[in-house]
């Protein structure tokens, strides 16, 4: 079966939100900021949880925030 | 890592010997990973000084990277006490009419060998976390 890759707009939300930080994000949800980093790189997936509470930052649906790609 | 690695050589220097062929700089080199050895250690300490003061130390990245570093690890330290239990087997049958082989089931040697498992299965699993550290950013 292929693999598919969780890709998100972590960046661009950021942006959309007073310019946050990768830190301040990361403080947030209780990551570090590399974890950040390579969430947005999409270089890691995030677990159910993470996901969630980024998301919940952002005010926005979790499918708003990550997309399943085939 | 850097501690390990010097575990290792020390380890192996002092139970194998210098070896004869080679000019004798043991004692610089012994120097020179003593020094090596107090320095990382110094830096692991200073490191997890640091750590202590950050919001979050670890998060579900770093367990699942520690996790990987693990699983190999482990594995490591399984083949070997499978490749030790196979050889101490033949070495029984063997031993007898062979001498390298009669060495192999020897008590010391399984020692040795099981010891530097240990500091082996503690580097790969450096090795291994370190290069998935390094992969996010390559």
């Amino acid at each position: 079966m292929k693999e598919g890759q969780i890709s998100n707009n972590i960046r661009v939300l950021r942006f959309q939100h007073g310019e946050m930080t990768q830190q301040e994000l990361a403080d947030k949800v209780g990551v570090t900021r590399q974890t950040i980093n390579a969430l947005e790189a999409a270089k890691y997936s995030p677990s159910l949880e993470l996901a969630f509470k980024i998301a919940d930052v952002f005010e926005l649906p979790l499918e708003e925030v990550f997309k399943y790609e085939m | 890592m850097a501690t390990s690695l010097s575990a290792i050589i020390f380890y192996v220097t002092i139970v194998l010997g210098w070896p004869g062929f080679l000019p004798d700089v043991s004692d610089d080199l012994f120097q020179f990973f003593f020094n090596i050895f107090w320095i990382a250690v110094g830096i692991e300490i200073v490191v997890e000084i640091i750590w202590e003061k950050k919001k979050v130390q670890q998060d579900e990245r770093d367990f699942r990277i520690e996790a990987i570093g693990n699983k190999f690890a482990y594995n490591f330290i399984v083949a070997v006490v499978v490749v030790v239990l196979v050889q101490l087997f033949l070495s029984g049958i063997f031993g007898s009419v062979n001498e390298i082989y009669s060495m192999f089931g020897e008590k010391k040697t399984l020692f040795h060998v099981l010891i530097l498992a240990l500091f082996t299965s503690s580097l790969i699993r450096r090795a291994i976390m370190i290069y998935h550290y390094r992969k996010d950013f390559i």
